[in-house]
């Protein structure tokens, strides 16, 4: 099957920046995005678990799939938006079927 | 002092007791996150309608003002206190102490769920609008936050002007429009529209298995607590001691502001209980969004692991005594 390569970028935010985050990348030209909501894991800022009622200590992963140049401008995104906070975010390769959905 | 013995073994305290030993011995026991949500959507819709119905049965909806005022006044001005207090007794940053300051102007609406609970446990009758109290408390702190951080930033860059705006539209939409403000709100505002016989309608779901949801809500904030203890490293003993200290000052205020209102002895201890209490939810959130370089384990460990539990374990009752001392008959 014809396949298309494109940017797949992922990114570890705290629940508080996401809605924020998930703006810039409408608008830097993504034509979409999953969120994946309640982390579990550990790390820099320790560990994260069941938050319960407060999201306060709660990571979502945000996908989006897109072309290169909107990948890195996503990536100076998650800089500026996080300030040395929490945050993960890193770039891959994936191929895409339908090309002109991303 | 019977009343104090009363609570320490009502089953939302053990519930409570229970979650925190679940926690601290690695229990995997655990409320999902939906669940626990779940159980504060109806807490708070609860606490609404009952509020609702309760302010419907009065004869006149003036007398409600001038407590919605006080209400507004001691959310907005608790936080300079704390600032205050903060600065003399730690050494946290001033960005700390300012969100720190905030969450003790909030409220916490469990903190006043269990002080509702115990005031119905004795019998006790309290105003229905104290609840419309509490939705107003829950965000003028959350001004005076952002105020004192800005203040202390001039300050720092020596009286130079911060730019942007004090508060973003993201972070207004959330203060004002957060669940919790809406259920509550939302809540008084079908209760009293619908009065007692609404109530009655909904009461088999609202009213009659309130206290033992109350114990589940209870059991997973146990869980968060003890669970938080890898974040009470930041808990020195100053620290510990504001977080002792602050309530009792909410406490005396609210004494204040219910005596001067003319409240009955349930309202003015609600009403301490409101002024004592800090908020784990909604301001934290904010706070997140506003002040992201404010440590949050600072203020979460401290409004959720010491101020919450001292509340809800010996504060409640010794407000309640001398609510009943100072207001009683």
């Amino acid at each position: 099957m014809q396949t298309h390569p494109k940017k797949k970028v992922e990114v570890i935010v705290e629940i508080a920046l996401a809605k924020r985050l998930q703006e810039t990348i409408e608008a830097l030209g993504a034509k979409g995005y999953s969120v994946i909501p309640n982390l579990r894991g550990k790390g820099k800022w320790g560990k994260r678990a069941n938050t319960g009622v407060f999201g306060v200590f709660e990571n979502v992963m945000i996908v989006v799939i897109t072309g290169e140049e909107t990948a890195h401008k996503i990536l100076q995104a998650v800089r500026e938006l996080t300030e040395g906070g929490i945050g993960i975010a890193y770039i891959s390769d994936v191929e895409v079927m339908r090309e002109e959905r991303f | 002092m019977e009343a104090a013995l009363n609570n320490l073994i009502s089953p939302m305290i053990l519930a409570f007791g229970l979650g925190v030993l679940a926690g601290i011995f690695r229990s995997d026991l655990e409320i999902p996150d939906s669940v626990a949500k779940g159980l504060s959507i109806y807490l708070m819709l609860a606490i609404g309608l009952k509020g609702g119905a309760g302010l419907a049965e009065t004869p006149s909806v003036l007398e409600a003002v001038p407590g919605l005022i006080a209400a507004l006044l001691l959310s907005f001005f608790m936080p300079f206190i704390a600032f205050a207090l903060l600065k003399l007794m730690s050494g946290l940053k001033a960005v700390d102490r300012a969100a720190v300051a905030a969450h003790y102007g909030s409220v916490s609406v469990v903190t006043f769920a269990t002080g509702a609970e115990f005031l119905r446990s004795l019998g006790v009758d309290s105003e229905g609008y104290v609840v419309a109290m509490l939705a107003l408390m829950e965000t003028p702190a959350i001004v005076t936050g952002l105020l004192l951080a800005r203040w202390a930033a001039e300050e720092a860059a020596a009286g130079e002007k911060a730019r942007g705006r004090l508060i973003e539209p993201d972070v207004l939409r959330e203060v004002l429009l957060n669940g919790s403000i809406v259920l509550l709100v939302g809540g008084f505002l079908i209760g009293w529209a619908t009065g007692p016989a609404g109530l009655e309608a909904v009461g088999p779901l609202f009213i009659d298995p309130f206290q033992g949801v109350l114990c589940l809500f209870l059991l997973d904030m146990g869980l968060l607590v003890a669970r938080r203890f890898a974040g009470f490293q930041v808990l020195r003993p100053p620290l510990i001691a504001f977080g002792l200290i602050m309530p009792v000052i909410g406490a005396a205020l609210g004494l204040a502001t219910g005596l001067l209102l003319g409240l009955s002895v349930g309202g003015v201890t609600l009403v301490m209980v409101l002024a004592a209490s800090a908020s784990y939810i909604a301001v934290p959130a904010a706070m997140r969004m506003a002040l992201p370089q404010a440590d949050p384990s600072v203020y979460v460990s401290l409004s959720l692991g010491v101020t919450f539990p001292f509340n809800i374990i010996v504060g409640v009752p010794i407000y309640y005594w001398l609510a009943n001392r100072l207001a009683g008959a």
